[in-house]
């Protein structure tokens, strides 16, 4: 058991034995802490980095854009919470110091083209992918599979739209803060997409053996 | 007086703590990469 799941069954039982909950609804409750002090975590965790890395700001926008749309679309995961917070510094830092130093400072008409390629990818991967399972969440019900689909579509067309009035902003302000933040978003919400693939897999899986979890053996032991 | 705010601290805690379970359940995966075992009572089979 690890630091954070004690934790969250430690605060479960304290406020379960004050209001007299039977075994599932502390069950429950620790579950909804658990969720709570892992975001809490995850999310200072890529600030942190963020703010050393000088790329705070664009960091938490793509973290925040990839996240949402994880919660429709899922993916691949870290065997451990303190893994999953790790990899997260590391990728969303990285993306931000991509988006920061690069992306931003190529010409305009190529960052269009980036952010439409993007999208592009996105749209496919969503389309033929999503929802991706996990082992201890299987998604085999088909209603809820169709529904997730439908909102992780729904969520990137929304940043399809927020991206173009983004733009928009920017070509009529020279404010390149616009720019910025939609190439976050579409970075976010590309690097989630790529969770969903092989590619994606295989970074998450190689980052999360390195850091001794166990997804390369999981997977390997159920072949 | 005390017990009595202690308890209705223990209260919010708890409803929170079951919306942002029963919400977590409704969605695809966690916030991040790492996904516990969902509790029985929330598992949809």
């Amino acid at each position: 058991m690890n630091r954070i799941d004690k934790i969250s069954k430690s605060f479960a039982s304290i406020v379960s034995s004050n209001l007299s909950l039977d075994h599932d609804q502390e069950e429950v409750l620790a579950y909804g802490a658990f969720a709570l002090f892992q975001t809490v975590l995850s999310i200072l965790a890529i600030a942190a980095f963020g703010l050393l890395l000088g790329v705070l700001a664009e960091s938490m926008i793509i973290s925040f854009a990839a996240a949402i749309l994880r919660k429709f679309s899922g993916g691949v995961h870290a065997t451990k919470p303190l893994n999953c917070a790790v990899i997260g510094m590391i990728i969303f830092g990285v993306l931000g110091l991509l988006v920061k130093h690069l992306f931003i400072n190529i010409e305009f008409v190529y960052v269009i083209g980036l952010m439409a390629s993007e999208f592009a990818f996105v749209f496919y991967v969503m389309i033929k992918y999503c929802p991706v399972g996990s082992v201890n969440k299987p998604l085999k019900n088909l209603d809820k599979r169709k529904r997730l689909k439908q909102q992780s579509l729904m969520f990137t067309l929304s940043m399809l739209a927020v991206n173009i009035v983004l733009t928009y902003f920017y070509v009529h302000t020279n404010n390149i803060n616009f720019l910025t933040v939609a190439v976050c978003i579409s970075t976010g919400i590309l690097w989630q997409s790529i969770t969903l693939v092989s590619l994606g897999h295989i970074i998450i899986e190689s980052l999360d053996t390195f850091m001794g979890g166990t997804t390369i053996l999981n997977r390997r032991a159920n072949k | 007086m005390k017990k009595g705010l202690v308890l209705k601290v223990m209260t919010l805690a708890a409803v929170m703590l079951s919306f942002l379970a029963t919400t977590t359940t409704a969605s695809a995966c966690w916030w991040g990469l790492y996904q516990p075992e969902e509790p029985n009572s929330l598992r949809e089979e």
